[in-house]
């Protein structure tokens, strides 16, 4: 673990001594890398949001042209929260937190984690390029056209590879909760994206139709498993892991349960793959696959109180600190939207409840709560946290 | 504010309200949801000015600075 610099905090200047001027032990570059490309994501991507809000207002306003009409601005919009913004956030803060958990002095090699940067950003630039232009799968949170697929891809797989050679390397033997995520975690969405995209059937590569099943009722099915899947194997972990972190990290205090963390792990890793089929409870797909999603959807309440009986229990006695801190304070209100978002996600997935929310603005908001209220929120404390230690000085406005 | 529009339509729907006739009734909701938009862009930048402003100033000193005078308000230094 590193020094504990505490530098977001309002208490004491750093002292001017001959440590502090020393440089830092962690290079940090991919990390950066990745964050800080991440936070430009965000206020594109937030733009992408914005058009589409003010078309449901005046439908007219961008009228005319064609790369900002709805149906391309949406998937982008969509895609870019997932795989610009929160990817690559959740990648830098796992190129900071990894070796600081497995006590190296970096990733196994911090220019391939630099590399893979500016390859993500160009394969995602390329990506929206196509969406605006036209150029898209047409399959909901799958609709990047299958070269970028493979090139993203192959970009996470350099990722992988990175991650487990450090964990390899490691000179702290035992593996800390977060790391257990960050190990499982990218391999998980490798797969499902491989699967999900149904990448060994390019069909027409340049647009639609492509990627896709033939029997259009099973790639349905295989569309909700892969996009529940992004949420379930990926950005919901990816938020477990860094709470795990932050919480206990600035609170100075151990987590409070280990069994309940691995609890918080396999639960989740059981159930998420199930769930996907409670987006499609009002088509004709078979009556089990149905009772699957409900069941799934309902225990993953399991691992949902794990964690959050473990955050409370860690964060007893530190409450004053999160008025004072403000990393924790973004992370704790994720936290908490986090909670809301899988109760709300558990009653929606019931049939009687989804008769009444399918095809309304109740389901946007659901993925609002959880991908804003949770997620965005929970990077917007990371990344005020890293930006903090990572260059050693109090944020400049950051209480 | 997307969860009670979902409500309105959800119940509409239930009822047998043709949606066209639910529409105007979720204008409001979507100009709501487009004010709240452009305030998640605003934090958006709002974050991205301060990250940078941390990178590219030396905070640390400024905050050094501060402290010292602050110090030196509350308790000169003898014979100053």
């Amino acid at each position: 673990m590193s020094e504990p610099t505490d530098a977001t905090s309002a208490a004491a200047p750093a002292p001017h001594t001959e440590r502090a001027a020393r440089p830092a032990p962690f290079s940090d570059q991919a990390a950066k890398h990745w964050f800080l490309s991440s936070i430009i994501w965000l206020t594109v991507v937030d733009l992408f949001g914005l058009v589409l809000a003010t078309e449901f207002i005046t439908p007219e306003a961008f009228g005319g042209i064609s790369w900002l009409s709805f149906s391309r601005v949406r998937p982008s919009h969509v895609n870019g929260v997932i795989l610009a913004w929160l990817t690559m956030m959740y990648f830098g803060a796992l190129f900071y937190m990894l070796p600081r958990l497995v006590g190296t002095r970096g990733m196994w090699s911090e220019r391939l984690g630099v590399w893979c940067a500016w390859a993500w950003n160009i394969m995602y630039t390329l990506g929206i390029i196509g969406l605006l232009t036209g150029h898209s799968q047409g399959r909901e949170y799958g609709e990047f056209i299958w070269p970028v697929d493979i090139l993203l891809l192959v970009i996470w797989c350099a990722n992988i590879f990175n991650i487990l050679a450090t964990v390899q390397i490691r000179t702290i033997r035992p593996i800390y909760v977060s790391v257990w995520f960050f190990i499982a975690s990218p391999i998980w969405l490798a797969v499902d994206y491989a699967i999900g995209n149904v990448i060994w059937n390019p069909g027409h590569v340049w647009s639609a139709p492509s990627g896709a099943l033939t029997n259009s009722l099973s790639d349905a099915i295989l569309n909700w498993w892969y996009a529940h899947n992004l949420f379930g194997l990926w950005l919901t972990p990816m938020l477990l892991a860094l709470t795990y972190y932050i919480v206990p990290r600035v609170t100075n205090t151990p987590l409070y349960s280990y069994t309940l963390s691995l609890i918080s792990f396999w639960g989740m890793a059981f159930f998420y793959t199930g769930v996907g089929d409670h987006h499609i409870l009002q088509s004709p797909t078979p009556a089990w696959l149905k009772t699957i999603a409900e069941v799934s959807s309902w225990m993953l309440l399991v691992p949902v109180f794990a964690f959050t009986i473990n955050i409370l229990g860690t964060m007893k006695g530190n409450w004053d600190k999160f008025f004072t801190n403000l990393p924790l304070r973004f992370t704790l209100t994720a936290f908490f939207f986090y909670f809301l978002v899988n109760i709300q996600g558990a009653f929606e997935a019931l049939q009687p409840f989804n008769r009444l929310t399918h095809f309304t603005n109740f389901v946007v908001a659901h993925a609002h709560l959880a991908l804003l209220g949770a997620f965005t929120i929970l990077g917007m404390g990371v990344i005020d946290y890293m930006v903090a230690q990572v260059y050693h000085r109090p944020l400049t406005a950051g209480t | 504010m997307l969860t009670l529009a979902g409500f309105q339509q959800g119940f509409s729907w239930a009822q047998g309200i043709p949606e066209v006739n639910v529409l105007p009734q979720l204008h409001a909701y979507y100009i709501a949801r487009g004010i709240f938009g452009a305030m998640i862009v605003i934090s958006g930048i709002v974050q991205m000015v301060n990250i940078g402003l941390t990178m590219f100033s030396d905070t640390a000193e400024r905050r050094r600075r501060e402290t010292l005078r602050v110090a030196e308000a509350v308790a000169p230094p003898v014979g100053g």
